[in-house]
């Protein structure tokens, strides 16, 4: 839980597949434990920012502060982000525990304190039973909270969800958009939820970011 | 028509089991044959004289087993080192030259590596490593190395990026993210690679022998004297010595696989 700033991200894609992209002087604040959702068509450059925050992608220019202190060089695995992907990303060699409990593990917490911690959030998603199985045993949805659950629990600064309900059907998404906003309001996560659905960033946010072409149109205060 | 798939599933193992066999059936026949030759269509005595050879009378051939393996899992041992790096690089890395560097790992497949070892030689003799196990091991790497590459590449191939990432987000650093992810997921790539390495390793007779120099013993090399021309007997025993290292080889990783899978509930896309 904490606050996170972008100051002036600039970032130039070039791609052998498709058309150059830019996005340019990206500003934006969260306040901590606020849930902000960058609304956009696709290709706006939202999944983008996203891969900047968390690391994977470098931006060209700019810097990226998490309570006034930059992180823009820090390494991936230290900024202590939790990402949630539009694919559910289970680690198919660990079952559900163990996936779970990946993060803590990286952290070098105990193993009996880290199954521990996992197997409260597994039921909190309602998972309990689950622990045992791999991904390939489970449902769309199941598959997406062990995902939730994996990011959760390793209580991150900053929860980044990129599209995560994309891929369930329409019933399954307003559950579980239900469920994410329970749990929002009892952990107060500081989180990024990129859509483009409009409905789902109403329901979800305090702040909602516009998007289109690489540049930010306008910030919504709900 | 289910009863007839099951026939025909029946009728194709038959074939291919009896293409397999039908060379070991000579094979046992000489190992155990006394007096086995033209114009005689059965040998004229059973003798275990061959097997008593082989296993009482020459001290060799412990030596030549013993030799073999040490080769054949040093071999694999370095051929997964230095294989398990370059195909993470290929698979995943665009550079210049990466055609080139390909083709030069690729090409012992197309190559003979005796061509290659002739201009070695020269560099192995004034390291004096010709005559001494470590110059057989090396040597060795040459024609096994594209397939040990081959099976990685595939592997690493099917490792969705997204995966790694998420670790990395997750806070794993490059070794616990090897561990944990990459690893599992290109062990049967490994295990695949190994395999053929270790029967090809196992199967080389004249770069054992070249850089060897007749010193170091393997069981292709003092199989061959008997199978090109001197005793039928005992050169059948020592081609069964040889086939059922290859076979326990085959089976114990098969068993390894079946276990992988059997654990892993793996998605079979």
């Amino acid at each position: 839980m904490a606050k996170l700033e972008l100051k002036n991200i600039c970032k130039k894609y070039e791609s052998e597949y498709t058309e150059p992209f830019l996005l340019t002087d990206i500003k934006l604040t969260i306040e901590e434990g606020e849930f902000l959702s960058i609304l956009g068509p696709s290709g706006c450059g939202k999944t983008t920012i996203l891969r900047i925050i968390t690391g994977i992608i470098k931006p060209d220019s700019g810097s990226l502060f998490v309570e006034n202190v930059d992180i823009t060089q820090k390494p991936i695995e230290k900024r202590n982000f939790a990402l949630v992907a539009q694919q559910p990303l289970i680690f198919p060699n660990m079952n559900v525990i163990d996936n779970v409990a990946f993060g803590l593990k990286m952290k070098g917490i105990s193993k009996g304190e880290r199954l521990d911690l996992a197997a409260a959030m597994l039921s909190k998603l309602g998972l309990k039973g689950l622990e045992k199985r791999f991904s390939s045993q489970l449902s769309g949805g199941e598959e997406q909270r062990v995902a939730i659950a994996r990011a959760l629990v390793v209580k991150p600064k900053v929860l980044l969800m990129d599209e995560p309900f994309n891929a369930l059907h329409e019933e399954l998404r307003i559950n579980m958009r239900e469920l994410l906003h329970n749990i929002h309001k009892e952990n107060r996560v500081t989180t990024i939820f990129v859509t483009h659905f409009k409905e789902e960033a109403n329901f979800l946010s305090d702040k909602i970011v516009s998007m289109s072409k690489g540049k930010i149109d306008e910030i919504k205060k709900l | 028509m289910k009863k007839q798939g099951k026939g025909t599933y029946y009728i194709i193992i038959g074939i291919l089991l009896l293409a397999f066999l039908l060379p070991f059936i000579p094979l046992v026949i000489n190992s155990f044959a006394y007096n086995f030759r033209w114009p005689r269509f059965i040998p004229s005595n059973v003798t275990l004289r061959a097997f008593k050879y082989v296993f009482y009378e020459n001290s060799n051939t412990y030596e030549a087993i013993l030799n073999t393996l040490i080769i054949a899992i040093s071999v694999v041992v370095i051929d997964v080192i230095i294989a398990v790096p370059a195909a993470f690089s290929l698979v995943r890395y665009e550079f210049k030259g990466k055609f080139i560097i390909k083709a030069v790992l690729f090409a012992p497949i197309i190559i003979p590596s005796f061509t290659a070892i002739m201009g070695m030689y020269v560099v192995f003799i004034r390291l004096s490593l010709t005559e001494s196990i470590y110059g057989v091991i090396l040597a060795h790497i040459l024609p096994t190395l594209p397939y040990m590459l081959k099976a990685l590449m595939v592997s690493y191939g099917t490792l969705d990026i997204a995966l790694e990432q998420q670790a990395m987000v997750l806070g794993s650093g490059p070794i616990s993210r090897f561990i944990y992810i990459s690893l599992p997921h290109i062990l049967p790539g490994i295990v695949t690679g190994a395999s053929l390495t270790f029967l090809i390793s196992i199967s080389q007779y004249f770069l054992t022998f070249l850089v060897g120099g007749g010193k170091v013993i393997t069981i292709s090399i003092v199989m061959f004297p008997f199978i090109s021309g001197g005793d039928n007997a005992i050169g059948s025993v020592y081609g069964l010595l040889f086939s059922s290292l290859a076979i326990i080889n085959l089976i114990l990783i098969d068993l390894l696989l079946k276990k992988y899978y059997k654990k892993r509930y793996f998605k079979i896309i």
